[in-house]
């Protein structure tokens, strides 16, 4: 096996981040910490994932595009984000109030559903094993980014470069749940062994929420703003895609990269989490 | 002898006779001689010798004994080895063993030269003084004695010498000798356990041949057989426990043993027939260890039967009804018909229980849960109310009070209520009184004015008697005037608060049998905790709206003794559940069943006198007809009114109306029922059989024997009248009516009749002295807990004993683990966790849904859990290596409450039939109320998250938790603990003693529980290695496991080892079994603290004190206080405020209760400290779902600028100072 030299990971519409192969020279590069700027910032990266693949599934590679859209009736309303002044003390600096933009659920106009993991089950591929934890930083009262891929095994440091304390708690069903106080300055870490989804929540400051999104699948991408996403270096063959987002639930898909290189756009839609066939009372 | 004729007798003959005589007498001696050596106890003997024989030789094959007799060849070699490597030292050793007798001979010289010369020295010295007193000269010769001193030290210096030569040379030779003796003690080692099972072959099938001659000589030969025999007659003679033959009592004598000669010995359970198997559950019964040891037990005490018997059929066995038909043809068997005592079926074996257990019922539950089920039936159906049994705990009326009836009922509804209740409310315990079998309705019931008048039949009769009951009731109780309600109800809002306040914990809203579900809403599915109360279908047709507002106020105003609880309203939540269930938006509490209707009881004047005529036939013919006539104005009679109420009165006497209801007038009256303390010794021919053994006789095609045979069991005539109470009346002729048999039909089913007449057959007059028993303060306080818990149906909201996994894991291990089931595949709520069975329907379905296998299966993990994990771990394992799972005992009401924020109301809309089913919230979008007055939606908040916020919290462990004088404070008073729940905690009503019960059965379960908590943990730590930076005092728990780096401990047979206990012991120790708790817990202990494990705890219930951390401690380290303060409080910090609620101020972060915590201002007095510091070491070890973070889990330690140079033990020191003197130390500056 061998790393693929070069993979595009698209976070953000239209803007391409290059990730290379880490250099073995002993700097953290994969450890590049978010700083600041909420959701939407093109600096941050928002996966860890590279893949690994057997030598024989690297003749014929491709690149799968596509878009998730949102196919409910009605979009769901977001509200900006409760913060009482009283709980954001210490958040930022005097004067600047903490952002309240909800990431929760963002739809483009035309139909692109941000933020939502698209993930191909390609037979054989693995992750590079990372050898430096990645960081999740909380800033400002705030996680960034709202979805982080993350590979399976690896460490999440968990950093606090506020002045106030925060705790991490995840609600993991499959890894070990993760709840403790990190105060002002402090970091901790944790080992995320099993593929999940896991929100993580600071109880002190409601409204702060992320999603670690830990997979054994290398080709996981996330999608940009308008919804749409690419993966390059896919090989060839017909691999199944699982869709999902927090709010609006999964799908299933089908992809195929032919022999050329070449695979058809794939268009997802979601709508919303089903409730057993049952409708709400309006 | 020739006769010589001077006899009158003729000698020949007499020879003859004489003949005869002998011979029948030796025919007669050696019949007798081979009968008694064929007596079938001695064959059963005999035979289970050869058993015995074939299990030891089995064992022998088993992979344990072979390693040992492997190991045993292998020392044996080793010893050959060292005596060969001994021999070839021969010479030394000769050489050693030649200069030792010289040595030993030279020691016996030398002692006794050594003797001598003291002899000779005190000789001297009394010879000396003599003369010195003499002389009046004490220098006289001095110098005598000093040689004779000298020659005395010289002597005793050779002797020493001497001794020392010896021992030096018995050590040389030692030394040699060593490798041997060494040698010799492995072979020991080896062997212990194969010596065990070699020395039972050889007692019965001994190697030499003069022991088996003996053996043949002592079993094997008719007539000599009673010559130290091992096949011999094996009783116990029990010096407490007595037999009552009628005129006298006896010490107990159980041979049982005789045939079942293996009845307390492990091992003979598989593939061994009877009389040979083990008793079941030997940790339990009959072992020495047990708390019945046959020794002090024996067998007929619980299992009835003459144990005196050696004999089959005098024994008086008794086949279950299965096997009876075989029984009868192998063994001949019928009753035994001289003893009043027969053997109790296995069904019934339970009964046996009862006589001892008067003060442990609830404590055997899981033992004896047949027995215990009759026990709480007896007490639901309220069957010590009619029929006093003396020792009954329970003394309550079970049925309501009818003082206020008249402002709770609608009039109409009474009579057709006492006709027949169960056409109301199918799961009502109110039994059926009238229109049953001995008062059918077309039968002739009597032929009125004393043969003169018309017939009567059952039907006028019966509804001529519920009329003059009603008639009666409603004079003799008040009319009460109750107040308006004061606010205007809500119903929709009434249906939220209906749901989340608590009434469907006790209640349930389930359909009529014969009606369709419309909905799978939890409210509709009886769960056994909401079915405490009566299911609340169809109530809104039976009550006042304003009576009911003031019951969901204040149930104890209107009758004192209801189990309904005070939730302590609000007049609007109230009013708005009044409005809900009277004005009945979803169409349920007006739903009756079909066909029933509320109507006026009429009655026939006719019978009414009849009736009269009946009850004061005392006041004579005359003058009844004068009170008819109304010619006597104090007994007006002529108008129906009166004369109702005055048969009224005499039908609820007779009835006993009065022993379940508080009537006004009635209250001291005595219950109409017959004693039943000591039921079950009553002989059968004490019961009235009637001619129900005739009718079975017919029906069944039985012998007249069989017919005698069925009456011979108590059981029989106890069965049929639970079954139907009035049959003993069929076929017989009974003038007056009045003599029927009056009890009620209570619609048993088959399980609860055999339930309550275990229970029942179990009450006997047996004296077994209390000493037997030994029921401690513990055990009694937990007993009577237990019932209080029940009775208050604590269970319905809380857990107190967790669910359990069962799964083997890689290496093979089976573990039984407490643990919650995870989500199963992407689901992201757990499945029911009931029985493997409904986990594999609800796995099934799964898939079927995904259309994949589902793979892993995951739990948490409730508790530390060697080899596995600790709490609040996931653990995913292979489906197939599943084995068994466990339901939590108690929470149902939790499922009800979660589902509700996370969902809503599960409702049936019957106008769009396409899609009927919607979910219904009180707000829009699924909002629900909160204790503030917001609406907030839940629905996509975490399950656990949601669950722990707002659901009753669960109890497992509380003694360890809370302070025990606290908690009995909170019991009669309740406070809001976490004040965003809107689940009450209800106000009980408790009788004398019943809340101190309770505080002291949570008190006293964790003392019972920290054994187990200990070992297991001891396990864990033992092999687990921690972080780096942990600073290596010991292994303090559960701060150890805080910093865990790795490992999940070591195996019990290595703790065994170390501890120098049995595998199976700390087996039994994890297992909370209380025999090895005691015996060998110590060695845990011991082990643990020189290992420097530490674990907060026991619980001691007694000397639980309200916990303040001392003064002293205060005062000498004031720093710390302030210290706890800081780090607690500051924003940079732990920041305690931001989340919890402190002197009634709020948290600081506002805005979603979800992570509220209580008040710390509660913590000295409410939690006990150990607990509070095991919970700031980690919190998801004690809760897995708890919001509350690790606080000081910090690797270096967090906040050095707030306390700097500080570790994490010193912090929560800090803190716990801090909180446990939060009512004295000034309030810090606030966040």
């Amino acid at each position: 096996m061998k790393p693929l030299p070069i993979l595009l990971l698209t976070t953000t519409a239209g803007f391409a981040v290059a990730i290379g192969e880490t250099p073995d020279d002993g700097h953290d590069h994969a450890a590049q910490t978010a700083s600041c700027c909420g959701g939407d910032s093109t600096t941050i990266r928002s996966s860890y994932l590279i893949p690994v693949l057997p030598e024989a599934a690297q003749d014929v590679t491709g690149t799968v595009k596509g878009n998730v859209l949102f196919g409910g009736k009605e979009r769901p309303k977001i509200e900006p984000l409760e913060i009482s002044a009283k709980a954001a003390e210490g958040c930022t600096a005097d004067g600047q109030s903490v952002d309240d933009t909800n990431w929760s659920v963002i739809i483009a106009k035309g139909g692109g559903i941000k933020n939502a993991v698209v993930q191909l089950d390609v037979e054989g591929a693995e992750n590079k094993e990372l050898t430096e934890p990645i960081v999740l930083d909380q800033a400002q009262c705030r996680y960034d980014p709202h979805v982080l891929l993350i590979p399976a095994g690896a460490t999440v440091e968990y950093l606090n470069s506020d002045s106030v304390s925060h705790n991490v708690h995840t609600y993991s069903l499959k890894n070990t749940p993760f709840n403790r106080t990190i105060g002002a300055g402090g970091k901790d870490r944790q080992k995320l062994d099993k593929p999940e989804a896991i929100e993580a929540k600071c109880d002190i400051h409601p409204w702060m929420n992320c999603w670690l999104y830990v997979t054994d699948k290398p080709f996981t991408t996330t999608t940009g703003a308008d919804g749409t996403f690419t993966i390059e270096g896919v090989p060839a063959g017909t691999h199944k895609a699982t869709i999902w987002h927090e709010r609006l639930g999964k799908a299933r898909a089908e992809v195929t990269v032919a022999e050329d290189g070449s695979s058809a756009a794939l268009e997802v839609k979601l709508s919303g989490k089903k409730t057993s066939g049952r409708r709400r009372r309006r | 002898m020739a006769d010589r004729g001077d006899t009158h007798y003729h000698t020949p003959t007499l020879n003859l006779w004489f003949l005869v005589s002998s011979i029948a007498l030796l025919v007669a001696s050696v019949w007798m001689v081979l009968e008694d050596f064929n007596a079938p106890w001695k064959a059963y003997q005999r035979d289970f010798r050869s058993l015995e024989v074939e299990r030891a030789e089995e064992a022998l094959r088993s992979p344990e004994l072979v390693a040992a007799a492997e190991a045993e060849a292998a020392a044996l070699e080793g010893l050959a080895l060292a005596e060969r490597a001994l021999a070839e030292r021969g010479d030394e050793i000769a050489a050693l063993e030649a200069e030792l007798t010289q040595a030993k001979a030279e020691r016996f010289r030398t002692t006794e030269a050594a003797k001598k010369a003291k002899q000779d020295h005190n000789f001297l010295l009394f010879e000396v003084q003599e003369h010195r007193v003499h002389e009046h000269d004490d220098t006289l010769e001095a110098e005598a004695i000093k040689e004779s001193e000298d020659r005395l030290s010289r002597a005793e210096g050779e002797k020493e010498r001497e001794e020392f030569a010896v021992k030096d040379c018995e050590a040389r030779l030692a030394e040699k000798r060593a490798g041997v003796q060494a040698a010799g003690a492995a072979v020991k080692a080896a062997t212990k356990d194969l010596d065990i099972v070699r020395a039972r072959i050889e007692a019965v099938r001994p190697a030499s041949f003069a022991a088996r001659a003996a053996n043949i000589v002592r079993d094997q030969i008719p007539g000599l057989d009673f010559i130290g025999p091992n096949i011999k007659v094996r009783k116990v003679v029990l010096d407490n426990l007595t037999n009552n033959l009628n005129f006298t009592t006896k010490n107990r004598i159980d041979m049982c043993h005789t045939c079942h000669i293996a009845i307390d010995r492990e091992g003979f359970d598989e593939g061994v027939e009877e009389p040979f198997r083990s008793h079941p559950n030997l940790d339990l019964y009959l072992s020495a260890k047990s708390p019945h040891p046959l020794s002090e037990v024996g067998c007929t005490i619980c299992h009835r039967g003459a144990g005196e018997a050696l004999d089959f059929i005098r024994v008086d066995h008794r086949p279950m009804a299965a096997d009876l038909e075989d029984w009868r043809g192998e063994h001949h068997w019928h009753k035994q018909h001289h003893w009043d005592w027969p053997m109790l079926t296995e069904e019934y074996t339970e009964a046996g229980c009862v006589q001892c257990h008067t003060t442990s019922m609830e404590l055997i539950a899981d033992d004896a849960p047949h027995v215990t089920e009759g026990y709480r039936l007896f007490e639901r159906y309220g069957c010590y109310a009619c029929h006093k049994v003396e020792w009954f705990p329970t003394k309550r009326r079970p049925g309501p009070s009818l003082v206020g009836m008249q402002a709770k009922l609608q009039p109409d509804f009474i009579a057709s209520w006492v006709a027949d209740p169960k056409a109301f409310r199918p799961t009502t315990w109110m039994p059926q009184i009238f229109h049953l079998e001995n008062f059918a309705d077309e039968e002739v019931v009597v032929t009125s004015e004393w043969g003169a008048g018309p017939e009567m039949r059952g039907e006028e009769w019966s509804r001529t008697a519920i009329a003059a009951i009603v008639a009666f009731l409603t004079d003799r109780t008040e009319e009460r005037e109750l107040e308006p309600t004061p606010v205007a109800g809500d119903a929709e809002r009434g249906r939220e608060v209906f749901r989340v306040s608590g009434c469907l914990a006790c209640h349930n809203l389930a359909p009529y049998p014969e009606e369709e579900t419309q909905t799978i809403d939890p409210a509709f599915v009886p769960t056994g905790g909401n079915e405490h109360g009566p299911n609340l279908r169809g109530v809104a047709t039976k009550i006042n709206a304003e009576w009911l507002f003031h019951w969901i106020k204040d149930p104890h105003s209107y009758w004192d003794q209801t189990r309904m609880p005070d939730l302590r309203l609000s007049d609007q939540d109230a009013a708005d559940i009044t409005s809900y269930v009277m004005d009945d938006p979803d169409g349920v509490f007006h739903d009756v069943p079909e066909g029933w209707v509320a109507a006026e009881a009429t009655f026939d004047e006719a019978v009414l006198r009849e009736q009269a005529r009946r009850f004061f036939s005392r006041e004579g013919r005359r003058e009844l007809e004068r009170r008819f006539a109304g010619e006597n104005p104090e007994f007006p009679w002529n108008e129906a009114e009166e004369l109702l109420v005055a048969v009224g009165e005499k039908f609820v006497l007779n009835q006993g109306c009065y022993s379940c209801h508080e009537i006004p007038g009635l209250e001291d009256t005595m219950p109409i029922g017959t004693e039943l303390t000591a039921w079950g010794s009553k002989t059968v021919d004490k019961l009235d059989w009637g001619f129900v053994p005739d009718e079975m006789a017919s029906a069944h095609g039985w012998s007249l024997p069989q017919r005698e045979e069925y009456k011979h069991f108590r059981e029989n005539w106890i069965e049929q009248k639970l079954d139907e109470p009035r049959s003993f009346d069929r076929h017989k002729v009974i003038a007056n009516p009045l003599d029927r048999l009056r009890m009620p039909d209570f619609g048993l089913t088959p399980e609860e009749v055999k339930a309550i007449a275990s229970f029942v057959v179990g009450l006997v007059e047996d004296e077994v002295p209390l000493a037997e028993m030994k029921p401690d303060a513990g055990q009694l306080a937990m007993d009577h807990g237990l019932r209080v818990v029940r009775q208050k149906n604590c269970t319905a909201c809380h857990v107190l004993e967790p669910g359990t996994v069962t799964f083997r894991d890689m290496e093979g291990r089976v573990h039984t683990v407490e643990a919650e089931l995870s989500p199963i595949g992407e689901e992201t709520r757990p499945p029911a966790q009931v029985d493997l069975e409904s986990l594999r329907a609800e796995i099934a379905a799964y898939e079927e849904e995904m259309d994949e296998e589902l793979e892993d299966i995951g739990f948490r993990l409730l508790e530390v859990v060697p080899e596995v994990g600790l709490a609040q771990e996931n653990v995913f394992i292979p489906v197939e290596d599943l084995l068994d799972v466990t339901a939590p005992k108690g929470g149902d009401f939790v499922a009800t409450v979660v589902d509700y924020y996370m969902g809503g109301i599960e409702m049936f809309d019957e106008e769009s039939p396409d899609d009927p089913y919607y979910y219904w919230n009180l707000g829009e979008d699924g909002e629900v109320e909160d204790v503030d007055g917001q609406l907030r939606a839940y629905l996509d908040e975490p399950y656990d998250k949601v669950r722990s916020t707002f659901a009753p919290p669960v109890l497992i462990d509380e003694g360890y938790k809370v302070q025990r004088n606290w908690f009995y404070a909170f019991l009669l008073d309740p406070m809001p603990i976490r004040r965003q729940m809107r689940v009450r905690m209800p106000t009980f009503h408790y009788e004398h003693g019943e809340a101190e019960a309770v505080a002291d059965y949570f008190a006293h379960d964790s003392e019972n529980r920290w054994p187990a908590r200990y070992a297991k943990a001891l396990r864990f730590a033992l092999g687990m290695e921690a972080k780096s930076s942990f600073d290596a005092e010991g292994r303090p728990w559960p701060e150890f496991a805080t910093q865990r780096a790795d490992g999940t401990g070591i195996g019990v047979e290595e703790l065994a080892a170390r501890s120098g206990i049995k595998p199976s012991e700390v087996r039994a120790i994890e297992a909370g079994s209380a025999p090895e708790t005691a015996a060998r817990f110590a060695n845990l202990l011991a082990l643990g603290e020189a290992e420097g494990f530490r674990l907060n705890g026991p619980v001691l219930p007694g000397s639980d004190r309200v916990a303040r951390r001392a003064p002293t401690h205060l005062a000498g380290r004031p720093d710390e206080v302030m210290l706890g303060a800081m780090l607690a409080t500051d924003a940079q910090a732990v920041n305690c405020y931001n989340c919890h609620w402190h002197s009634d101020q709020p948290p600081g972060q506002e805005g979603t209760p979800l992570a509220w915590g209580p008040d710390l201002a509660l913590t000295r007095e409410r939690l006990r400290e150990e607990w509070t510091e095991d919970w700031l070491w980690n919190p998801g070890m004690i809760y897995p779902f708890t919001a509350m973070p690790g606080n000081f889990t910090g690797d270096p330690p967090q906040y050095q600028t707030v306390y700097p140079d500080s570790s994490n033990r010193e912090q929560i020191q800090a803190v716990l100072d801090w909180l446990y003197n939060y009512d004295r130390v000034a309030e810090p500056a606030s966040n």
